[in-house]
């Protein structure tokens, strides 16, 4: 697995090299220095969302929407649910494919797919689902990470934004892009793993409307493989999770020995 | 963000992977045939095309595309474009109806039987029993001569002489079960010789059976498990088999029952016969019903990634209990018309030894696809991807090419015998469990 793992990794290391040298090919540039620090980037975006008090105030969400493939002329339900510290069960339904669940109760990742079949998770799927279900990711607590760098000033999905790359401690890398007039979060590159193994992915977040106390983005567009997924977010209701959806589901406790 | 949706990668990867046998308006030519040239160019697995000069098509064939005057005459450039590439899995499937077609305008309708080609003879090789062909009193073995005065042997003197077999098999298929469908409650008239005589009978075309399954842009299929049991003819042992005619997902729950039901038999034997793919990412729920680790069937390798097929161990049963996945001999059934996922799968498994193919070679049309929207509506079929099995065969143009060969026998098929189930049984027979 192991090894897998890190033959899987090869292609995004690639790219990641092909950056590296542009943070710390001159340190000591002018354009470097001029560039705000990534935390202060982040803090920024925090605080147009509404603030450190006002993300750290809540306890569980329930987000309603639509998910789209329009390539393959797919729109069908979606529905998340997510609670501290690092709850989360995502249901997805296409018509004529069924549905797709995506769970984590702070311990066991599974998945349960009509294609596929149920999944538990293991080994680095369940480590990065397990990263990924921190309620409080986006406030990128400096202990999650290795470093924060701000790696330039750019474009990104036609809008000025400062790249910055989020180094883990088990090494993996994200790339995120923050507006640089607006300090909104604009997007993400990563790649994940998958049981078919490693995907990168470009995220785009846009159409930021206010639901509750809080700013987030009404829609997410992923594109991996010059495939497009469109997720819109139509309602966000705070604090009224009941506890006993993150509950594994029985076809999954019948795969854990 | 609290509230936002996790952005699941691996959700988006449905690995649509089908045989491409589109049925079939000249608005926003340019912009649609670019388009799609486009796409191709920048997400072909090849990055040299083939060995096609890219540029130069579209150089040659862009000028006829702007001077398209009907949908159907843009659809004829852009489908002479995909043709180029001398691959698979690169269609169009139109917005609207081709209005120069020449088929039927409701294909609804289907008389109930299937044909195969052997040697210049197109053979009936299946009669649904339900169907039309079978209350007109059709059999297997009869040789199909004509479809509505159309003879058998015109339609394959249109094909040129040097087309490969496998490919002719196919297209000889598409061409005959063209005009044997037609608007549910009409007769189609088919002439048959019958072993002994020449046959006239008029069929009437009934609704196909199966559960409708319509996944997004694609066309509606009909989704058919049957399963039976069968006694092996050796040491007294059994055998479970399973049948399903499209990888889609209605399949898996029914397949999970199946598997279910055949737990103690001495073997499984699954019949893609016919099957001509569907969503490939089912292949590694199907495959996990046999395999106990999450093995790889077979790797997709695009332009920069590779991503693969593995086995999800089915540890579960229908009635959600903890079970082990079979773990006897299973065998698998191909012919000339089992493509796409079906040659995935198939290919695959035999590729880690986990199954043994009987029947005749494949299509060998296996690419896993992705679709695009074009300017004009219509949608673009892709591959995205070459798939290669576990062993490093390339299944593309080459088919799966069985363990044990059993060629149909016109002779058989009168007698009501079906030699490449047959050859599965007595394989599983000797297999001792």
């Amino acid at each position: 697995m192991h090894r897998t793992l890190r033959s899987g990794l090869a292609l995004p290391l690639v790219a990641l090299f092909a950056i590296a040298p542009l943070a710390a090919r001159n340190p000591g540039s002018q354009a470097a220095a001029e560039l705000p620090s990534a935390r202060s980037i982040i803090d920024r975006h925090i605080k147009e969302v509404g603030g450190r008090d006002a993300i750290l105030a809540q306890t569980s969400t329930h987000a309603i929407g639509t998910v789209s493939l329009p390539a393959a002329g797919l729109t069908g339900k979606l529905e998340a649910f997510q609670a501290k510290p690092n709850k989360f069960l995502q249901r997805t339904s296409l018509p004529g494919i069924g549905e797709t669940e995506e769970g984590f109760d702070g311990t066991v990742g599974w998945s349960i797919s009509p294609l596929t079949g149920p999944m538990l998770l293991d080994g680095k799927l369940l480590e990065e689902r397990k990263f990924e279900a921190d309620f409080f990711e986006d406030l990128k607590a400096s202990d999650r990470y290795e470093s924060l760098t701000t790696l330039e000033k750019t474009t990104f999905e036609g809008r000025p934004v400062y790249k910055i790359r989020l180094l883990k401690k088990n090494g993996a890398e994200d790339l995120e892009f923050y507006d640089s007039e607006t300090g909104l979060k604009a997007g993400a590159i990563s790649t994940r793993d998958s049981p078919m193994g490693p995907m990168q992915g470009t995220t785009s977040l846009t159409d930021y409307k206010k639901f509750g106390s809080l700013l987030q983005p009404a829609t997410t567009r992923v594109s991996v493989m010059n495939m497009q997924m469109i997720m819109a977010i139509t309602s966000v209701e705070y604090g009224k999770v009941d506890p006993s959806v993150f509950a594994v589901p029985a076809q999954i406790k019948a795969l854990i020995k | 963000m609290i509230g936002r949706v996790k952005v699941l990668l691996g959700a988006i990867a449905i690995g649509g992977t089908i045989a491409a046998v589109p049925a079939a308006q000249a608005s926003r030519g340019s912009e649609t045939f670019d388009a799609a040239w486009t796409i191709i160019r920048d997400s072909h697995f090849d990055p040299t095309m083939n060995g096609v000069d890219w540029p130069a098509v579209k150089a040659e064939l862009g000028p006829r595309a702007a001077r398209a005057q009907t949908d159907s005459e843009l659809r004829d450039v852009i489908r002479d474009m995909l043709g180029r590439l001398g691959l698979s899995h690169f269609a169009l499937i139109p917005s609207g109806r081709d209005s120069a077609g020449s088929m039927p305008a409701d294909l609804g309708g289907d008389p109930g039987f299937d044909v195969r080609l052997v040697g210049s003879e197109l053979l009936v090789t299946h009669v649904d029993q339900l169907g039309g062909a079978a209350s007109a009193g059709v059999r297997p073995g009869w040789r199909l001569l004509s479809v509505d005065a159309m003879p058998v042997s015109e339609l394959l003197s249109r094909l040129p002489e040097t087309m490969p077999d496998r490919l002719r098999q196919v297209e000889v298929w598409r061409m005959v079960e063209t005009r044997l469908r037609g608007p549910q409650g009409s007769q189609v008239s088919l002439m048959f010789d019958d072993g002994a005589r020449d046959v006239g009978v008029a069929v009437e075309r009934r609704a196909e059976p199966g559960q409708p399954a319509t996944v997004g842009n694609l066309p509606t299929m009909y989704v058919r498990v049957e399963t039976e049991e069968r006694r092996t003819g050796y040491h007294g042992a059994t055998a479970g088999v399973i049948r399903f005619n499209v990888w889609m997902p209605g399949v898996d729950p029914l397949f999970q029952q199946a598997v279910d039901k055949f737990r103690t038999a001495d073997g499984i034997i699954v019949d893609l016969r016919g099957n001509p793919g569907g969503l490939a990412a089912m292949i590694m729920g199907i495959s996990g019903h046999f395999l106990t680790e999450r093995k790889p069937l077979g790797t997709m390798k695009t332009r920069d990634a590779e991503l693969k097929f593995a086995a999800n161990p089915r540890l579960v049963n229908s009635a959600g209990q903890r079970v082990e996945p079979f773990g006897g001999p299973v065998a698998i059934l191909v012919d000339a018309m089992t493509g796409s996922a079906s040659e995935c799968f198939a290919g695959g498994m035999q590729a880690i030894g986990r199954a043994r193919v009987f029947g005749q070679t494949s299509m060998g049309q296996a690419l896993p696809a992705f679709f695009a929207k074009l300017p004009n509506g219509d949608v673009l079929i892709h591959a995205t991807g070459d798939f290669v099995t576990a062993d490093g065969t390339r299944l593309e143009g080459r088919g799966v090419v069985p363990d044990e060969a059993v060629a149909i026998a016109r002779a058989e098929l009168l007698a009501g015998r079906d030699t490449t189930l047959e050859a599965a049984l007595k394989w599983i027979g000797q297999q001792g469990r």
